[in-house]
């Protein structure tokens, strides 16, 4: 499957040879959820360009993308960050016309629905902060300037050991509110992200009839106090284990047994079955936490730079990297494009919800799923109509950064 | 040797010589007493290495409760410095961090804490390079913070207060003092709540920010008709660069506090779980090894015990089989000595199949009984000898004795007829008349005389005379009683003496006699008669006295025609005889 991309590529080689030797190399600042070096790799030999991987931590890059914006072209990470980005005035509008596929990219990036009877969910719903509107703010109306290009997404849950914990039926049972349940009091992790973590936590307060919020997506400072000192009750009890802070950590954590529940990212469920942990990665009946990555220009990327930051979007959506992501769970804004560089059980599995013909392998190649598993919440489709919130910078952030340490300390 | 005898030597006589078996006890008893010395040592070596390995845990306890204290004050350092911008605070954090991490990576390398708390020491030392990068990078963004705000932002502020007229030159009610004072106001709110960034720790809300900035600028539109339009678009570029300054302030600032509510939070409580963690394994450990410490002197204590009871009853069933084996013998041998001193010379059952003290003995005994046997032997033979010896005198003796009888015999008995001769009845005429005189007992004599017996000799020759008399004596002493003597006086003369016979009885019995042989036939004679005369003793008597009478009665028997008996009258009184029978002729 690699071969249909690279076919062009190897007709060009002896050009590629002197893109190499003399052009510019693009920067992508990222994290290490995207910045993989297969990707790199794939994406050096299909463009004939130099490229560089300068992943890190969210908090730390997302640092140098407001206030370095001369130290990268391109930044990948998720679409919470797009605010502070845009109000920092560090990256420049997508011009539209310029992405080869943005035709295909499907109406839950572009209207925040994945079918026009799906909810949209609160917090910052993609399609709000994507198009650059004439007075240069960020809203829902479409135009031909965009703010990121849309391309990896996801829903976020909770896992469980199901040794521990006996599994729910996705979507009736599983509930964000086990998070904040006593009967697994010490043994509960949470993600150790305030921006991602505060909506796990509300969506479980809310589950258990702890409290309620008029905008989930958009917490006052009253609800977010209000939260934490549930949660600080919660954590003098001993209720959390850990904040994990990587995906492996968060699977080390279930694979030590000191955790039996916790937030999670779906990589480290597919880490865990694969050692033969029977993690479940739920389908919570309130709905899942979406994410969408966001691919953003720098504001100081031009001129050739430019050139091949959009040849690199465009590779994004053409079909490979698409594929590639597909196999550690992960969706692409237009799947379609990625169909052919996969095999037909491959797509039942990930994208129509199918149960696995045969052992499928992740990127690093161990077995994520065997013959007659089914993925847990179901098709693509399913699991975007079920969505909570998405992940949001609310104007409350602040507040819950520094409410964070009195919680994880308390 | 037959097996009873064998089964007679005790076992350990059997098996050792005596010096050995003294030897082998003594050997048993040190090695007893070694082997209880080894296993105290052994006991002590295992207890001293249990409780080395205690040691070890609670070092591992003291040093781990240490990184517990040590993270608590870094973490109240690393407070301190982000609250009150202390910065010892920052140079404790360093000086904790160096040694903690230190002791943290010797402990690893050690296995310190056990085998099993590796992979949590390890996370302790990988969350404690997490916090202090953290923090590193705090005090790296505070310090950019604070130059920025020191130079970017008091140089972007003081462009904006330059162009500001001064408030002391400004009259209350000139043109356009209101709009500079609202400016100066939202600009001062600006400066204090970028101020704040630093000692508070906390963020003033961008929108309130935003709000500041959006006063100032709408001020700034107030003032379209009474200011300059330069004056007007310099103060607003000046403003746009504050604020531009102010947004990347906002960013840092907002890192910052990321690091350090978030990032360098997570590690703490992450550090402070890990050695809690610790703390318990390590407490289990102590209380498992304190368990097995307990276990172990338990268990070595029963069998240094056990070692100490079946050791002794080894070296005691041991002693007393040699010590049995050596008395036993020792008894023997007396017994055997006692025995051979008495004599004995019974075969020396007693062997010792060694070449010990005991064989010596043994041999000795063989050689005493040996010479026992020879002078038995010796004795034997002595008897044997004097034996024979006596036995031939008493044969001889006896010979003589019978001869001598026979002599008496023959002195005492009638040649012929075999009755007493005259000399045995003289004998016991005195004996017995002695004893009549002694006693006062009566006595009586017949003297008998064969009638005719001349004719008889002429007639049929001497030899039917003597066949005749034989035949006669015969007769008569078919008669006699017990007590009564006969014997043939001489010639055809014969005497019958009656002890404690008298009177009536002595005629009856003289009677009887005569009719009995009167009514004989002696062939070929045919009838021969007796006269008997019959004497009764009485005191004046002697033997030639009694004899006489009874001779003359006798004769009157003869003189009244023969066959017939008559009684000698008592010498005194010298009564007549009396005719005993009819008269017969003879």
């Amino acid at each position: 499957m690699q071969c249909a991309a690279c076919a062009p590529a190897v007709a060009a080689f002896p050009a590629i040879i002197r893109a190499r030797d003399t052009g510019p190399t693009l920067r992508v600042l990222g994290t290490h959820a995207t910045l993989h070096e297969p990707i790199r790799e794939q994406a050096e030999r299909d463009l004939g360009i130099r490229i560089e991987f300068e992943p890190g931590g969210s908090a730390r890059v997302l640092l140098r993308a407001a206030t370095e914006p001369s130290s990268f072209d391109l930044y990948e990470q998720w679409s919470d960050s797009i605010r502070v980005l845009w109000r920092a005035g560090t990256i420049q509008p997508i011009d539209v016309r310029r992405l080869t596929h943005w035709g295909e990219i499907n109406s839950l990036s572009k209207t925040g629905r994945i079918t026009p009877e799906a909810p949209t969910g609160a917090g910052d719903v993609p399609n709000t902060i994507l198009y650059v509107q004439p007075d240069g703010s960020l809203g829902a109306t479409p135009r031909a300037r965009i703010s990121f290009l849309p391309y990896v997404h996801n829903v976020d849950s909770f896992g469980y050991d199901s040794r521990v914990i006996p599994p729910g039926e996705p979507y009736r049972e599983e509930s964000w509110g086990w998070l904040l349940d006593p009967a697994y009091a010490g043994r509960v992790a949470l993600v150790n992200a305030p921006s991602i973590g505060v909506f796990d936590l509300a969506l479980a307060a809310r589950a258990r009839g702890l409290m309620d919020f008029a905008d989930i997506g958009a917490m006052t400072r009253e609800e977010i106090d209000a939260l934490f000192e549930v949660a600080i009750a919660y954590k003098l009890d001993g209720h959390f284990r850990a904040f994990w802070r990587s995906v492996p950590q968060s699977a080390a954590l279930m694979r030590s047994g000191d955790v039996a529940i916790e937030s999670m990212f779906s990589p480290a469920a597919a880490m865990l079955r694969a050692d033969g942990v029977p993690c479940l990665y739920a389908a919570p009946k309130e709905g899942y936490r979406a994410w969408h990555g966001v691919m953003c220009l720098s504001r100081a990327c031009r001129g050739e730079r430019e050139e091949l930051a959009y040849a690199y979007m465009n590779w994004w959506l053409s079909g490979w990297p698409g594929a590639y992501i597909a196999r550690q769970g992960y969706y692409i804004s237009n799947p379609e494009r990625s169909r052919p560089f996969m095999a037909e059980h491959e797509w039942d599995y990930w994208y129509r919800g199918l149960p696995a013909e045969r052992p499928l392998a992740g990127p690093d190649g161990r077995i994520v799923a065997r013959p007659g598993e089914t993925r847990r919440g179901g098709a693509y489709v399913e699991r975007f109509s079920h969505i909570a919130v998405w992940n949001t910078i609310m104007p409350t952030y602040d507040l819950s950064v520094r409410r964070w340490s009195e919680l994880v300390l308390a | 040797m037959s097996s009873p005898e064998r089964s007679r030597i005790p076992l350990a006589a059997r098996w050792f010589p005596l010096r050995r078996r003294i030897t082998l006890t003594v050997y048993l008893t040190v090695l007893l007493a070694l082997a209880v010395g080894l296993a105290a040592t052994a006991m002590t070596q295992v207890t001293r290495a249990h409780f080395d390995d205690l040691m070890a845990l609670e070092d591992a306890f003291a040093a781990v409760r240490s990184y517990r204290t040590g993270v608590d004050s870094m973490q109240f350092d690393a407070h301190r410095f982000v609250a009150s911008n202390h910065a010892s605070g920052a140079d404790q954090v360093t000086r904790t961090y160096a040694a903690l991490r230190q002791s943290l990576s010797d402990c690893l390398e050690r296995r310190c804490a056990g085998t099993g708390s590796g992979e949590r020491l390890a996370l302790l030392l990988e969350h404690l390079d997490g916090f202090n990068d953290a923090f590193s990078e705090a005090v790296e963004q505070r310090l950019a913070l604070v130059d920025a705000i020191d130079t970017q932002f008091a140089s972007a502020l003081s462009r904006v207060r330059n162009l500001l007229p001064d408030t002391g030159e400004l009259a209350p009610d000139a043109p356009g003092a209101e709009a500079f004072y609202a400016i100066r106001q939202h600009v001062q709110s600006i400066e204090n709540a970028t101020g704040a960034l630093l000692y508070t720790a906390d963020v003033l809300p961008y929108g309130d920010l935003m709000a500041e900035f959006d006063g100032a600028r709408s001020a700034l539109a107030q003032l379209h008709d009474t200011a300059p339009m330069h004056f007007r678009a310099e103060l607003e570029a000046a403003l746009a660069a504050l604020e531009d300054v102010q947004a990347k302030l906002l960013q840092r600032s907002r890192a910052y506090l990321f690091l350090v509510n978030v990032v360098m939070a997570a590690d703490a409580h992450e550090m402070q779980v890990l050695a809690d963690r610790l703390e318990q394994q390590i407490a289990q450990s102590i209380d498992q090894a304190r368990d097995r410490i307990e276990h172990t002197l338990e268990r070595y204590s029963v069998a240094l015990i056990l070692l100490l009871l079946c050791g002794s009853l080894i070296v005691l069933v041991t002693g007393r089989i040699m010590a049995h084996g050596v008395t036993e013998q020792i008894r023997a041998l007396t017994r055997t000595f006692t025995e051979l001193t008495a004599g004995s010379e019974a075969p020396i059952t007693f062997r010792s199949p060694h070449n010990d003290e005991i064989g010596e003995l043994t041999r000795a005994a063989i050689r005493f009984r040996d010479a026992n046997a020879e002078i038995h032997d010796l004795l034997r033979r002595y008897q044997a000898l004097n034996e024979s010896l006596e036995s031939k005198i008493a044969e001889r003796t006896r010979a003589l004795e019978n001869s001598n009888r026979e002599l008496e015999r023959l002195a005492n008995t009638d040649r012929l007829t075999g009755v007493y001769n005259r000399r045995a009845l003289s004998d016991a005429l005195d004996h017995e008349l002695a004893r009549c005189r002694r006693y006062d007992r009566p006595c009586s004599m017949l003297f008998l005389d064969v009638d005719h017996f001349k004719r008889i000799n002429d007639r049929y020759g001497h030899e039917v005379g003597d066949r005749i008399l034989v035949a006669i004596a015969r007769e008569v002493s078919k008669v006699l009683r017990v007590n009564d003597m006969f014997g043939r006086w001489g010639g055809e003369e014969f005497l019958v003496l009656n002890p404690e016979t008298g009177g009536e009885g002595m005629e009856y019995f003289a009677e009887r006699i005569r009719r009995h042989v009167a009514a004989i036939d002696f062939a070929p004679v045919g009838h021969v008669t007796l006269s008997i005369g019959i004497a009764q003793f009485s005191c004046g008597d002697t033997v030639s006295t009694l004899v006489e009478r009874a001779d003359k009665a006798l004769y009157r028997a003869k003189a009244e025609g023969r066959n017939r008996c008559v009684l000698a009258p008592a010498p005194a009184a010298a009564p007549a005889s009396r005719k005993m029978a009819e008269p017969k002729n003879g």
